[in-house]
């Protein structure tokens, strides 16, 4: 039992990670359409500017520090911000480079620069950090009793961190102008430009938002797991992307459940007796996360929250 | 104008294919470096013979097969400023097997040796590093002919069909290995049948430990060591509690906090540092129950990456092995680590430098008493196939029948290619300040433990 509420509360904080990935792929394709192959790159750099600033600031793997301080967590907090702006500027970046002088352009156009850009991010991370595993800060945060379960204090950190960030996303889109302009344009590009809406203000904005919410999940992953590497974002993005899609792509609230139920499918899978699947179920969970996605794209194409709700951006 | 999930789906697949593609194109990037220049351009009448080395020495793996192809390197230079073989000029043809993932990669090792064989004047090589791309390798140095012989391929079915658990018995891969029927291959690396059982009882009798949980990588030698370890932990009484194969992922998190459940007394690896040691000994420390569980592994996660990573996070004891004579414990050992250390500063040493080195002078050896013994002429130039063809067989045979003391202790062949030498060594976590982050703890002959 306290096995199975472990593995739970794991694939929530897994999950919650990948809901933030996801939120980028869905806010993107909802206004414009454009699967951003990309998006699991920037997180990748995400990652490694979080290593960096760490490190600028006198916080490496090598040296952990030995105990939480108010100076650490602003540290931390430096480093959070650092990430989430890094990646926002780069979406903003990328979206100005490489998509909008192909918005007009067929469909195949946009998704093949996506490809260039992505080799392109892999490659900088690459010359950045090699082409080896690079190790995280590993943090001075204990663990606390809740009941039959012994919880890791980051776990609870992790899903507290994004629920807030995506309660906030779901505020802007709802209750602000932005968030208005953002659905606007999402519905009928045109027709919002006619209405007075700033249509590539309103694109960018949303690359500024979906790319930021990857480098904070980059940063929350730095957090809860030991090491990166420059491909870690293809596999991280496939798995957020599924999530994206099970959720019904284009759909925030199905973005934010398809990564919640994708990260608590991956880590119960793992309960599976090896006398039922060889091996164990943790050498399947890939296997089974792509089966949902070929299972979700024949049944239910639109995902489980629908894709044309009011809500969507 | 909604693109429906479908065509999204199969635009993610052919996005997948066109990744493969571009970097199966990258994989094929000859990152080694070639020493001295190939050509006879020495003295007059001197004759170039090229040794290939076929290591991982980038990326992921480098602190694996840098330090090793660091030991060929220093052999071959030993050789030429010595005048080890009068009239003759070794030259050493350097391949890393790395591939785009950032680790060894079979692909890669097959091409690097096919490169190899296509040079008339490389008369044999030394590598791979790692089982499963030495599986890879073989059948291709096999019909060559052209003599490979590793430091450090432990997998017990690469010469042989037993144990039968492991290697499947009549059914084993040995004929496809060996096509040519004849043992072309060699290894100098105490094999997994010794290495499992060495780790075994080290953990079970010197330890105490009671109860394993066993974890491998899916590849030839994680699979081969934790099938070994198994069987000998529980021939000698210890539990297994469970086992789990994971290809490398960027997180255990998920079995961990399995595992954590089961309360094992230490969990064994089956591995490389990069395909899971590393990440797994990370991950330990933060999922709750296994913070103070001891780690054991064998030679594959025996590295300065680990021990770097893992050290500063403290936790449970770390101990890992060697298949061989520890290089300290040797007579042979101040010699070649003053001259290594001399050569390539006191931090570059790894876990199979000795190795690399005792290899490449069992080939040098080999290749003097072919020349010396008159039995083969070495190829003229980079054009004579015929005389690399009969050279290359010579030294075939004349490794198969040497007698060799050096760093790693004593070394002859069985019928098999595999050493005689069945020394293990055992090492924990040490002082990062110096080597490669390991201390020495003890090593036991093997020989009787099966």
């Amino acid at each position: 039992m306290a096995t199975f509420l472990n593995l739970l509360i794991v694939g929530l904080a897994t999950g919650a990670i990948y809901a933030l990935i996801a939120l980028g792929y869905t806010m993107v394709y909802g206004i414009i359409e454009l699967i951003n192959f990309a998006h699991g790159d920037i997180f990748t750099l995400g990652t490694f500017v979080t290593i960096a600033i760490l490190s600028m600031l006198g916080v490496t793997a090598a040296n952990p520090p030995s105990t939480m301080s108010w100076v650490l967590v602003s540290e931390l907090a430096l480093a959070c911000i650092g990430s989430f702006l890094f990646c926002a500027v780069l979406g903003v970046l990328i979206e100005r480079v490489a998509y909008r002088p192909l918005r007009n352009a067929p469909r195949l156009a946009p998704l093949i620069s996506a490809i260039g850009v992505s080799l392109v991010l892999q490659d900088v991370g690459k010359l950045w950090f090699g082409n080896t595993n690079v190790s995280f800060v590993s943090l001075p945060i204990g663990s606390v009793q809740m009941g039959p379960v012994n919880v890791d204090v980051i776990n609870i950190f992790v899903l507290v961190v994004a629920i807030i960030l995506m309660a906030g996303l779901q505020l802007l889109v709802t209750r602000t102008r932005i968030g208005r302009a953002m659905r606007a344009v999402a519905q009928d590009r045109d027709a919002a430009a006619l209405m007075g809406v700033n249509v590539n203000l309103i694109i960018g904005v949303t690359f500024f938002i979906g790319a930021g919410l990857a480098g904070a999940a980059a940063f929350i992953y730095s957090l809860k797991f030991p090491n990166t590497y420059f491909y870690l974002g293809f596999e991280q993005g496939l798995i957020a992307f599924t999530a994206a899609v099970l959720g019904g792509i284009g759909n925030l609230v199905g973005a934010m459940f398809g990564g919640l139920i994708i990260g608590l499918i991956y880590s119960l899978v793992t309960l599976i007796p090896a006398t039922v699947l060889p091996h164990g179920g943790n050498a399947w969970n890939k296997a089974v996360i792509f089966a949902i996605l070929i299972l979700i794209l024949v049944f239910r194409p639109s995902g489980l929250f629908g894709q044309n709700t009011p809500e969507k951006v | 104008m909604r693109r429906s999930p479908s065509r999204i789906f199969a635009s993610l697949l052919g996005f997948t294919l066109i990744i493969g593609i571009l970097t199966a194109c990258g994989a094929g990037n000859p990152g080694g470096s070639t020493p001295g220049n190939g050509s006879n351009g020495g003295t007059q009448g001197t004759i170039t013979i090229k040794i290939g080395t076929e290591f991982p020495t980038t990326a992921g793996d480098a602190s694996t097969g840098m330090p090793a192809q660091n030991g060929a390197t220093l052999a071959i230079k030993e050789a030429n400023d010595s005048n080890f073989l009068p009239g003759y000029k070794f030259v050493q043809v350097a391949k890393d097997d790395v591939g785009a993932s950032g680790t060894h990669d079979q692909t890669v090792g097959q091409k690097n040796v096919t490169d190899l064989i296509g040079d008339p004047q490389v008369v044999g090589t030394v590598g791979p590093i790692n089982s499963s791309v030495a599986l890879a390798e073989m059948p291709t140095t096999n019909r060559a002919p052209m003599v490979l012989i590793s430091p450090s391929n432990t997998n017990d079915c690469l010469t042989k069909e037993t144990p039968a658990f492991e290697c499947g018995g009549a059914k084993s891969k040995v004929n496809q290995l060996r096509p040519t029927g004849k043992v072309t291959y060699f290894r100098t690396a105490t094999i997994d049948q010794y290495q499992g059982a060495a780790l075994a009882v080290y953990g079970h009798k010197t330890k105490g430990y009671k109860t394993a949980y066993v974890i491998d990588d899916t590849e030839a030698y994680g699979v081969g060591l934790a099938k070994n370890f198994t069987t000998y932990w529980t021939k000698i009484g210890g539990t297994v509690l469970g086992s789990a194969s994971i290809k490398q992922t960027n997180s255990y998190e998920n079995i961990l906090t399995e595992i954590a459940g089961k309360h094992p007394d230490v969990i064994f690896f089956g591995g490389n540092d990069s395909t899971g040691g590393i990440t797994i000994r990370q991950q330990m420390k933060s999922v709750s129950g296994l913070a103070n569980t001891p780690f054991l592994a064998g030679d594959g996660s025996k590295t300065s990456a680990l021990a770097k990573a893992v050290k500063p996070l403290g936790g449970g004891p770390v101990y890992t092995s060697i298949p061989g004579i520890d290089p300290s414990q040797s007579p042979a050992s101040k010699t070649f680590f003053d001259a290594y250390t001399k050569q390539f500063g006191p931090d570059a040493i790894g876990a199979y430098s000795a190795g690399g080195y005792d290899d490449t002078k069992i080939l040098l050896n080999a290749i003097k008493s072919v020349v010396t013994s008159k039995k083969a002429d070495a190829p003229k130039d980079s054009n004579d196939d015929a005389g690399a063809a009969k050279f290359r067989q010579a030294v075939i045979d004349a490794v198969q029948n040497i007698q060799y003391d050096g760093v790693t202790g004593h070394h002859s062949f069985d019928k098999n290619g595999d050493t005689t030498n069945h020394f293990i060594s055992l090492y924990t976590i040490g002082d990062l300040g110096s080597g490669d982050g390991w201390k020495f703890l003890e090593q036991v002959d093997t020989s009787s433990l099966q």
